[in-house]
C-alpha cells in the first residue's frame, strides 16, 4: 500500500503547481469587459498592415562638390 | 461553425486601467479598478503585467476544458466594443479608453467582439476628473510609452477606420 504524502508537502507541491502553471497567464488573462451580446458569427481576418519603418537619411556622398559650370564664351570671342 | 475568411482586420474600442503609463485588463467595482481579479485569486503572488508596448497580445484560454481562444461558448479572447459612446464613462481613476485592432479568429458578437490578437491603436484623450494622482494625464503617458497617438473622439473614431472595418452600432 504506497504511503501518503505529508499534506504539507502535498500543500507545496500544490502551489508550486499553480505558480508554474500561470507563469505564462499575464500576458493572456482577460476578465470580461462588458456585455458584447450574443454571438453572430465567426470571422478569421489577416493581420494589419504596419506602416514601413521611415528609412534613414543616407550620409552626405563624399565626392567633391561639382565644379561650377563655366559661363558660355562670348560670341564674339568665338568669331575671333 | 466555420470561421468565414474576411479580407481586413476589425476594429474596436474598450477600455483599461491605466497605472504609470501601462494599459492593464480588469475590471471597475465601485469607483475603483481591479486588474485580472481571476489571476489574483488563483496565484496571487504572480505580479500583474501590462498590455506589451511593442507586440501583439495572444488570446488564451484557461477553462478547465481547454480550447483555442476565442470560442464561441466561453467569453475567452480579447473583448471590445464595435463603437464608441458619445462619452464613454470613466468608471474609476485609473479607466482609460482607446481603440484596437483585431485580427485572427473573431467571434463577433451583437455589440463587440472577442478576437485571437489584438493591439492597441490610439487612445482617447478625454480628462477624467476623478484622477487626482496623475492629474488626469493617464492616457497621455500611456500613449507615449506604447507609441501610439492621443486623439479626440472623432479623430479617434476616424484613425480607428483607417486600420480595418470598423461596425459602429448604437450604443
Amino acid at each position: 500500500m504506497p504511503r501518503e504524502e505529508d499534506p504539507e508537502l502535498q500543500l507545496r507541491k500544490r502551489r508550486f503547481h499553480s505558480l508554474s502553471v500561470t507563469a505564462s497567464l499575464p500576458y493572456h488573462f482577460e476578465p470580461v469587459m462588458g456585455d458584447i451580446g450574443k454571438p453572430i458569427r465567426e470571422t478569421e481576418r489577416p493581420a494589419p498592415v504596419r506602416a514601413p519603418e521611415p528609412e534613414p537619411e543616407p550620409p552626405p556622398p563624399d565626392r567633391e562638390p561639382p565644379p561650377p559650370e563655366r559661363e558660355p564664351e562670348p560670341v564674339e570671342a568665338q568669331r575671333a | 461553425m466555420s470561421a468565414e475568411p474576411v479580407a481586413e482586420p476589425l476594429v474596436g474600442f474598450r477600455h483599461w486601467g491605466c497605472k504609470r503609463g501601462g494599459l492593464y485588463s480588469g475590471i471597475f467595482v465601485a469607483g475603483r479598478f481591479v486588474a485580472n481579479p481571476a489571476l489574483g485569486m488563483i496565484a496571487p503572488r504572480v505580479g500583474q503585467m501590462p498590455w506589451p508596448t511593442d507586440h501583439e497580445r495572444v488570446a488564451k484560454c484557461f477553462a478547465l476544458r481547454g480550447h483555442e481562444a476565442p470560442y464561441r461558448d466561453c467569453n475567452c479572447g480579447w473583448s471590445a466594443y464595435y463603437s464608441l459612446a458619445a462619452e464613454p464613462e470613466l468608471l474609476a481613476p485609473e479607466c482609460v479608453w482607446g481603440a484596437v485592432v483585431a485580427w485572427g479568429r473573431i467571434v463577433e458578437c451583437e455589440t463587440g467582439f472577442r478576437a485571437q490578437f489584438v493591439r492597441p491603436l490610439a487612445l482617447l484623450d478625454r480628462e477624467n476628473p476623478s484622477d487626482l494622482r496623475e492629474q488626469g494625464r493617464r492616457a497621455a503617458f500611456a500613449a507615449e510609452a506604447y507609441g501610439i497617438p492621443l486623439l479626440d473622439r472623432d479623430e479617434l473614431i476616424a484613425y480607428a477606420h483607417w486600420h480595418g472595418e470598423v461596425r459602429m452600432t448604437v450604443r
